[in-house]
């Protein structure tokens, strides 16, 4: 376990040296209350091995930890959201954020983006802004991804309860199902 | 190949001033009088070229110092013009079936995949060096089978492509159009996201990056775990030139419970480049299409198609066209739940691989769709620069988009 711990802070210096802004716009904002913040880690997802296919083992080896934060829009926040909203946009605008896929108007949507080479991603992004429920950054860390284990790491995701469980209040602020 | 030279040769003789003129028509088969899309017409002595539209019309200002015109397409004899005879009448061209075409069963010892790998690796080596291409883009989008948007222009695409790692190409555009529907029942639905202002989900910015990668095809097929996904089948038949050319079919399994491809890769054996692909999403693995969930979206590709050619004249090896359509689906919370689809033709209609001057970062076109370039023409550039003509039903599309 020590070593997980242990493991899992050196990821964490890597990422916040090579990233430092939208590292340290989590840091800043995790204990604030207009924010949900999630962390997910492989081995607290508990995912049983046989439930996933091997494609999906093999993805979910590359992936080291996912961290959520939301903002929750509400009547009395709102000149905060366009300050918090333009903050995360104007990190996103680094050269080091490749954008993989977007939609949406300048406004409301949704983004992917990765940090890395193509077949050696170290971090996807996804952002997602909604005028009337708030924004959500996710960011994926993890060693040598590609844009294919990405989307497998997600159906695995689907599979663990925990996982369920824990990105409940991100499915409910964009009220996807 | 001493004899063709020759031939040109002399017949530049004789023409004197050559102007330029319009070359326009319809290209069919003789036999069927049924139309020959994607046909080349190319001006042999400078590699500029056009290609027919999907009803087989073509429309092509002839280059000054041209001479002789050809109008080419696999598995038909080929046909010669002299500029000089050459009027502005818009005419029928009708193309013979070459008998001699006929695709034959090759066996090798070597699997058909690796093959295919080592004509791929070849081409990217020889695409591989500093270009800039001339081009005629457009796009038609499609929102909830309605078209809903239609841009076109001129843009010129900058490309290094062993640069850095990951390919990128400056673009500046130089002429362009950009219809789209901005009908108040479309857009007016509360909640809605606006779909008449939405940025386009295809990205100009790598259009033409298709031609030097050969992503889909190595990552998609040719990646171990994918491979054994498919059947390669090799064949092999003569082109309009009667040299010996060879296609390599990609098989889908039908027993595979994955979204796959099918199509159809044809290169040149002797010079080793990949000539045409003929990709799509393989209609019967269209059932394992899911809808993906990303925690804050969800989407799906219902279809693919990837047609992309090249030429190989004079020693050069040249992209010519690609067309892509993507149809997807996206829902995005209560806002969007639509599904979009994008059929784009990339025509180039000039080729330089001695440039010397890469335009300056700033100087270069940052958005990801023409929209935000909006109406910006000198002149019908799509009526003078030898855009690929629109096809009937293409006009019919952009003349409703206009009248909104």
């Amino acid at each position: 376990m020590k070593k997980i711990i242990a493991s899992l802070m050196l990821v964490s210096l890597i990422a916040c040296d090579q990233n430092p802004s939208l590292q340290k716009y989590f840091v800043e904002n995790t204990e604030s209350s207009d924010f949900i913040s999630v962390d997910v880690s492989p081995s607290i997802l508990n995912i049983k091995p046989d439930a996933l296919t091997a494609e999906q083992q093999e993805a979910l080896k590359t992936f080291k930890k996912m961290n959520v934060l939301a903002f929750k829009a509400n009547e009395q926040n709102k000149v905060k959201f366009d300050t918090e909203r333009t903050k995360v946009t104007e990190i996103l605008k680094d050269e080091k954020y490749q954008q993989l896929m977007k939609f949406g108007s300048g406004k409301e949507g949704a983004a992917v983006y990765f940090v890395g080479n193509d077949d050696v991603i170290e971090e996807f992004v996804l952002y997602g802004n909604k005028n009337e429920n708030g924004f959500a950054v996710v960011r994926i860390l993890g060693d040598k991804m590609n844009p294919e284990d990405f989307v497998t790491l997600f159906s695995a995701l689907q599979k663990s309860d925990i996982g369920k469980e824990q990105l409940k209040p991100l499915e409910d602020l964009f009220k996807n199902n | 190949m001493r004899k063709i030279v020759l031939f040109f040769f002399s017949l530049s003789l004789f023409t004197v001033n050559a102007q330029s003129t319009v070359f326009e028509g319809k290209i069919m088969d003789k036999a069927t009088n049924e139309s020959i899309p994607f046909a080349n017409v190319i001006a042999l002595q400078t590699a500029q070229g056009v290609i027919s539209n999907e009803d087989g019309v073509f429309k092509f200002y002839i280059p000054k110092n041209v001479t002789t015109i050809e109008i080419s397409s696999l598995g038909y004899h080929s046909k010669k013009f002299e500029v000089a005879k050459i009027d502005s009448t818009f005419r029928t061209v009708l193309l013979e079936i070459d008998e001699i075409a006929l695709e034959e069963v090759i066996v090798t010892n070597k699997p058909v995949a690796t093959i295919l790998s080592g004509i791929i690796s070849h081409s990217k080596t020889l695409l591989d060096k500093s270009v800039k291409l001339e081009t005629y883009y457009r796009e038609f989008v499609k929102i909830n089978n309605k078209y809903s948007k239609f841009a076109d222009g001129l843009i010129d695409f900058y490309l290094q492509p062993k640069k850095k790692d990951k390919l990128e190409a400056k673009l500046i555009v130089n002429q362009s159009r950009a219809y789209q529907l901005i009908g108040a029942d479309e857009i007016d639905k509360k909640g809605k996201a606006d779909l008449a202002e939405m940025d386009s989900f295809f990205d100009i910015q790598k259009a033409a990056n298709g031609f030097f990668s050969y992503d889909y095809i190595e990552k998609s097929i040719l990646r171990k775990k994918n491979e054994p996904n498919y059947d390669f089948e090799l064949r092999s038949k003569k082109d309009q030139y009667g040299n010996a050319i060879e296609v390599i079919f990609i098989i889908p399994k039908p027993n595979v419970e994955e979204v796959l491809l099918e199509g159809k890769i044809t290169y040149d054996p002797v010079n080793r480049i990949v000539l045409d692909i003929d990709m799509k999403m393989s209609e019967k693995h269209k059932k394992n299409v899911e809808i993906t969930n990303m925690l804050l979206f969800k989407y799906a590709f219902y279809d693919i198609q990837i047609k992309q050619s090249y030429k190989y004249i004079n020693g050069k090896y040249i992209p010519s066209y690609k067309k892509t359509l993507l149809d997807v689906y996206i829902k995005f919370g209560g806002q969007m739940n639509d599904r979009l689809m994008s059929i784009s033709d990339l025509m180039v209609t000039n080729f330089d691989d001695t440039i010397t001057n890469i335009p300056d970062k700033n100087a270069a076109f940052k958005e990801q769709s023409l929209y935000p370039n909006g109406m910006n023409y000198k002149e019908n550039f799509w009526e003078t620069n030898n855009a690929m003509p629109l096809s009937e039903n293409e006009e019919r599309i952009l003349k409703t988009l206009k009248n909104n």
